[in-house]
């Protein structure tokens, strides 16, 4: 399945903060994983947990109020925070592309479709098959029409229909489905090594989402790239990742492959998030959950994050209270590709 | 509306006769009464004031017994020794206060969208901060004030030129306003200069073409010096009203330019906080492409809305400013038709403001759906 | 939707009524106190907030903090009623102006008794030293140089050197009066003479050597010859009315009017034509005809001056009985419009001694010691001269931002005109507010037609710029400050019954509206008392910021003469008042301009930060 151990990307003690009037929102709490090159990962967590959070500040798209205060990411030995504004703008969308969740406002609305990939072909590679030099000389009128069928080539690779008239259209005149494959047309214009799907299907309705799914796998196939895929749906982790990150509350609680998490889960909280799932066949008639609430990051429980509805720590309260409420765990592995950020547990492999 | 208002407003045959209260005796009043119609009920009036505004005359009214169009007859402005026509007064003075508007909105519009836009871009920094100041200050600021300030500082700068020998001459185009008179007499004369200043070796000064000051001036090529001499001539009589249009220009300017810089900011912002930008970003495009591709465009349409609106604002401050500044425009007659209580005059002015704001809000819907292809093709 | 109106119910069986109100105090309770954490950090704001506290602070304290406030004073001595209250800022300089007792001077003039007709001052020599010239009643023209050292000498002397030109036969009785009638720069006379008509006489030499035309007949520009009832007493004088610096003519004589006639000479035409007296109009006070029937007998002499500290028109008349009025002029320096004030109660900067009114005195006004104060000459028709001067004890208060036209302070003037200016926009926003508020709840709350027809009455309000709107609304009702709030209120309500009618539309369909209405409660209860309450939130803060905007119409309307009456304490009238002068004294316009422009930045500043606090979009 993961052909090599090649890492695209190494994030190590990601720490974002947002600096609102109500306090300081410690969204992002020592995040550290890594990416391999061709894998397809999935980050998974309940809502402001972190996941957007975390691939954003791969990209360094953190606005303003958020800050990323600590860490590093390494890509291809270099650490992207550490970069010039001017480097990481380079990197944006040549290298590193992103495909948004809500495909209608996150498309310029008075821009047409075509123009707005177009854009990204022109500032990442320039006029296709012509140096420099000739590109100068080329006039604008030409220029647009080369454009043109760059984006049409671009149009068809994701499977739109009727790709040239689309060009001049504007977003409000397309369905979801098709602004989706736009927006993924603008991230795979410039052949990325590593594309980024934030909740790239949850506003779609069920059979385009199938569709899209299929899509973004088969590019990824074909184009050889890394994907990593934010979503809070496990059903999708299942069929599309290779390998999961689980987050809570700002924390990597457990990364494993896919198959490991769904048959062996360690981590307290991705054993609750897996009994959440409805099961079609399932005898029982209530759904389980996890009691208790998502923290509060202005003033999140020291410590392990998940400590207040764990039922591991309730059942070690001396470990909840020398470790838990204390330290906040490391990763720590158990078993080949197999992570875990939990005190109880390596008390217990320790034992 | 206009006719509401003048039906309110005193008593019509009072101001019709002026302040000479002698001559008020009952035989004229009732006379007068029967003339202007005013002894019928209201809706008759009302239709015979609409049949006026009508520009077509119909064949039972006319002994020629045929359509034939007409000026819409606004009544006449008694506010002038010997009254005049309204709509004569309209065609007059409406080149300039229309010029007054347009080069201030110019002004307002160059200066008031990259500051707002500058403002926007450095938000809570320095640049905010100052350009906040200034427009705040530029809607705080009573425009009449502003004005009278100016007049200050240009007259004692003007004595420093003119000790230094550099002073500007201050005389405006008096053959201008006089071929500008002439023009306007229907008769023999206004036939006979027409036809003079067609000679190429006669020089008549600016003639009234547009009846744009600035046009008029740089359109007028005076004859008998050789051509390039001649454009030069031109240029500095530009120039000359470049220099008279500018301060009521720049008082009107600065609050038109305050309302755009404010909405301009705020519609910046939150453009900039749109979801788009941040896709935007994530394509790796320059900082300049976001602000001026992306975002400005979306941003600029709150910023037409209050453009357009504004020129209500604008009339407002012409009325003002062409007070201070002596500007020859409808402002200026439309305080001294209030003061005199002259209907016409008052009515006239009305449907005017009335017709350019439906002007000005079409203007800003074919802008719009210039701008904004979610609305050209509902 | 969050109510809580069941839990209350059923909890403690709360009035529906006290439940809306509690749900409105909890939730804005806790918005306004995060919004004005957010307000305390931002420095424009606070500023604005400041400003306004001061000026507010500022305006209440106004009686005492004012060095000159408003004042009752006499208009008419004669009558002895209280006329017109003097506006505020004049300042009573009777408390520091002092007079010198009267010194007998006549041996220097040593004229007959019952030789004195009228004496005019004039340099007639160009020596920089003022000269009389005494008219007399046996025809002749006495020139009394200054023979003193020095500009400030008061030391005349007889030159019967100097001569004139034969005096007309006719004329026994002289009264002379000098002006540059040809515009020749040199100084030129004219006489009125006890047989009605008027001579003049041109210098065509210079003023050292003169060289006099004979007297003439004074004609007015179609050639007809200006006669008057009887013994005439013309004043050339430089109104000045289209600035072209030509002289115009006031003449008074026994039928107790003042005639002016105003030069309309033309400058090319000026060799052929001296004098061109186009219009033939009285002085007058306002609009009324200058008239002094009953004031005193025998012919009038008018003498112009500048005796408050600005260009304006000043005016002294002298009946031949001794009587004798001081006017102001009150209108533009081109155009004077004279106002009558008492001389014993005078509120400008000089006051006058007592003088006993002796038929056929006449007296000078002149600061002839050069210090800045004017003092008095007095000649009797016996012969006798007296000479005051007036001096100052001391100091009065500084005035600080200057004076206006008529002497007044203007720093206590902007003061007053701030209190003023401050209550007229809460008095219109009031008012706007109540009416709006009404209009648009009962629009929204009822809908359907009513709706309709409300909303369409406010888009015709709404149709037309403010400013226009509102002039015309005041030049119908007439122009004084109640009728221009009356403008502006009706100009303003317009804007709240939208934003009250956009309220009511949300809080209508919430639970405790259709509980009130399920217990009975009648329409106007439940509008008043529960659906008002909840959205009047949002009209408070839109009528705090509409104030600035009230006080800038409100001026921008007393500029152009709508409102305020010319003289009255209201920052724009003032304006208006000082721009006849504000090219040589700009200060007239500026410090009233200058508080304008802090009121309304001051509103602003609070509203740009409201605005940045409230708007979710912008805020963080």
């Amino acid at each position: 399945m993961i052909e090599s151990q090649d890492t695209v990307l190494e994030l190590r003690d990601i720490r974002v903060h947002f600096f609102t009037y109500d306090g300081v929102v410690k969204a992002l709490d020592g995040i550290t994983f890594d990416v391999f090159k061709g894998e397809s990962l999935g980050l998974v967590g309940e809502t402001g947990c972190g996941k957007s959070v975390t691939v954003r500040s791969i990209m360094r798209l953190i606005e303003d109020p958020g800050k990323i205060v600590n860490g590093t990411i390494m890509y291809r030995d270099k650490d992207i925070l550490q970069m010039d504004e001017e480097d990481v703008r380079k990197l944006r969308g040549k290298k590193i592309a992103m495909i948004f969740q809500d495909p209608m406002t996150f498309l310029n609305p008075l821009i047409t479709v075509g123009e707005q990939v177009a854009e990204v072909i022109l500032l990442h590679q320039g006029l296709p098959g012509l140096t420099e030099a000739e590109q100068e000389k080329v006039k604008k009128d030409k220029m647009q029409e080369i454009l043109k069928e760059e984006v049409v080539k671009v149009f068809e690779l994701v499977r739109l229909p009727d790709a040239a008239s689309l060009y001049t259209r504007y977003p409000h005149e397309l369905s979801g489905g098709m602004r989706q494959r736009v927006m993924i047309a603008m991230a795979i214009a410039s052949n990325p090594d590593v594309m980024i799907a934030d909740e790239a299907t949850t506003a779609l309705d069920v059979t385009i989402q199938a569709q899209i799914l299929k899509l973004l796998q088969n590019l990824k196939d074909d184009l050889n790239t890394t994907l990593i895929f934010v979503t809070h749906n496990l059903g999708i982790i299942a069929e599309m990742c290779d390998r999961v990150a689980i987050f809570y509350g700002g924390q990597v609680v457990e990364v494993a492959p896919t198959k490991v998490i769904f048959k062996e889960p360690i981590h307290p909280y991705t054993k609750g998030l897996l009994k959440a799932i409805p099961l079609l066949h399932a005898p029982k008639e209530t759904l389980d959950s996890i009691p208790g609430v998502v923290p509060n990051l202005v003033n999140p429980p020291g410590g392990c994050r998940f400590n207040p509805r764990c039922y591991l720590a309730e059942k070690n309260p001396e470990i909840k209270e020398s470790h838990c409420i204390v330290t906040k765990p490391d990763l720590l592995e158990y078993g080949s590709n197999h992570l875990v950020a939990c005190h109880v547990r390596a008390k217990e492999q320790n034992k | 509306m206009s006719f509401i208002l003048s039906n309110s407003i005193g008593d019509p045959i009072a101001s019709y006769i002026g302040e000479d209260q002698d001559r008020l005796t009952e035989d004229r009043v009732r006379i007068l009464t029967e003339q202007l119609g005013l002894d019928q009920p209201l809706h008759i009036q009302y239709f015979r004031y609409l049949q006026r505004l009508w520009p077509l005359e119909t064949p039972e009214l006319t002994n020629i017994g045929t359509w034939y169009l007409r000026a819409p007859d606004l009544g006449v402005s008694s506010s002038f020794r010997p009254p005049a026509p309204v709509i004569d007064v309209i065609v007059d003075r409406f080149p300039a206060t229309a010029e007054l508007a347009i080069f201030s909105m110019i002004f307002a519009v160059v200066i008031g969208i990259p500051l707002g836009i500058v403002s926007a871009i450095r938000k809570d920094q320095l640049p905010d901060q100052v350009s906040r100041i200034t427009a705040l200050s530029g809607v705080s600021m009573p425009i009449f004030w502003l004005g009278l300030m100016l007049q200050v500082l240009i007259f004692n700068s003007n004595q420093i030129f003119e000790d230094l020998g550099l002073g500007f001459k201050m005389p405006y185009h008096e053959r201008y306003n006089i071929n500008k008179f002439y023009q306007k007499e229907d008769n023999i004369l206004g036939a006979v200069v027409g036809l003079l200043n067609l000679l190429p070796f006669l020089d008549l000064g600016p003639i009234p073409t547009t009846g744009f000051y600035l046009i008029d001036n740089l359109l007028y090529l005076p004859a008998g010096v050789p051509p390039l001499e001649s454009i030069v001539l031109s240029l500095e009589l530009f120039v000359d009203a470049l220099v008279h249009i500018f301060p009521p220009a720049f008082c009107l300017a600065w609050v038109q330019m305050a309302l755009i810089t404010r909405m301009t900011r705020m519609a910046m912002i939150e453009t900039m906080r749109q979801d788009f930008i941040l896709l935007a970003k994530s394509k790796g495009l320059t900082e300049r492409v976001i602000i001026y591709r992306h975002a400005l465009k979306n941003a600029i349409i709150p910023t037409l809305t209050i453009a357009g609106l504004s020129l209500a604002g604008l009339l407002t401050g012409t009325v003002l400013t062409e007070t201070v500044f002596d500007w020859p425009g409808i402002g200026r007659w439309a305080v001294n038709a209030v003061s005199n209580l002259d209907i016409s005059a008052i009515q006239g002015f009305v449907m005017i403001t009335a017709l350019i704001y439906v002007l000005s809000n079409l203007l800003v819907d074919i802008l719009y759906a210039y701008v904004d292809p979610r609305i050209r093709y509902d | 939707m969050t109510t809580g109106y069941e839990l209350d119910m059923l909890e403690d069986d709360v009035p529906s009524e006290i439940f809306s109100f509690r749900e409105s105090l909890k939730t804005r309770g806790k918005e306004l106190r995060h919004s004005i954490s957010l307000l305390r950090k931002s420095p424009l704001f606070l500023f604005g907030f400041g400003t306004i506290l001061a000026l507010v602070i500022i305006a209440l304290l106004a009686p005492y903090i004012t060095p000159y406030g408003p004042r009752e004073f006499l208009i008419d001595p004669l009558a002895g009623e209280i006329l017109k209250q003097e506006p505020p800022g004049a300042i009573d300089t009777r408390e520091y102006l002092l007079w010198t007792d009267f010194s007998d001077v006549s041996a220097q003039f040593g004229l007959a008794d019952g030789l004195l007709v009228r004496t005019w001052l004039v340099d007639l020599n160009n020596d920089t030293k003022v000269d009389f010239l005494i008219g007399t009643s046996d025809s002749r023209l006495l020139f009394y140089q200054n023979v003193g050292t020095g500009a400030e000498a008061t030391e005349w002397e007889l030159n019967t050197s100097f001569t004139f030109p034969e005096i007309p036969e006719n004329v026994t009785h002289v009264s002379p009066t000098t002006g540059d009638m040809n515009r020749d720069n040199v100084t030129d006379i004219m006489i009125g003479g006890n047989d009605g008509f008027l001579y003049r006489t041109i210098n065509r030499g210079t003023p050292s050597n003169a060289n006099w035309t004979d007297f003439s007949l004074v004609r007015n520009e179609t050639g007809a010859v200006l006669e008057f009832p009887g013994q005439a007493h013309p004043t050339l004088v430089n109104f000045d009315r289209d600035g072209n610096n030509k002289t115009d003519l006031v003449v008074g004589s026994t039928d107790n009017k003042l005639y002016v006639y105003i030069n309309e000479a033309s400058i090319i035409r000026h060799e052929k034509w001296e004098l061109v007296l186009l219009e033939e109009a009285p002085l007058d006070i306002y609009d009324d005809p200058l008239d002094f029937e009953g004031l005193g007998t025998g012919s009038i002499k008018a003498d112009f001056l500048h005796i408050n500290p600005t260009e304006s028109w000043d005016m002294i008349v002298i009946f031949d009985s001794g009587h004798y009025y001081y006017y102001t002029s009150i209108g533009l320096k081109s155009s004077p419009s004279f106002l009558e004030m008492d001389k014993d109660n005078l509120y400008v900067t000089f006051t006058f001694p007592t003088l006993e009114e002796v038929p056929g005195m006449d007296f000078q006004w002149y600061d002839f010691n050069h210090d800045n104060i004017s003092d008095l000459f007095v000649f009797y028709s016996e012969g006798n001269v007296r000479f005051a001067e007036q001096y100052k004890e001391r100091d009065g208060r500084p005035l600080i931002f200057g004076t206006d036209a008529l002497g007044g302070d203007i720093f206590s003037r902007c003061i007053w005109a701030l209190q003023l200016d401050l209550i007229l926009a809460i008095w219109v926003v009031l008012w706007a507010l109540v009416v709006g508020t009404i209009v648009g709840s009962i629009a929204g709350y009822y809908g359907g037609w009513i709706d309709n027809l409300m909303m369409r009455i406010t888009d015709v309000f709404f149709a037309f710029p403010g400013l226009i709107l509102a002039m015309a609304i005041a030049a119908a009702l007439g122009k004084n400050m109640f009728n221009l709030s009356i403008a502006l209120i009706a100009v303003w309500w317009a804007g709240y019954a939208r934003i009250s009618r956009g309220q009511v539309l949300s809080e209508k369909n919430k639970l405790y509206v259709e509980a009130a209405r399920a217990v009975g409660l009648s329409n106007t209860r439940i509008i008043f008392r529960h659906v008002l309450p909840n959205s009047l939130y949002p009209l408070l803060v839109a009528a705090t910021l509409d104030l600035g905007g009230v006080v800038l119409t409100a001026a921008g309307l007393s500029f152009i003469g709508f409102g305020a009456n010319p003289g009255d304490a209201e920052l724009g009238r003032m304006i208006a008042d000082g721009r006849e002068y504000f090219i040589q004294a700009p200060w007239l316009v500026f410090f009233p301009g200058l508080v304008i422009f802090l009121i309304v930045l001051a509103f602003n500043l609070i509203g740009d930060g409201l605005r940045d606090v409230m708007d979710p979009k912008i805020r963080r």
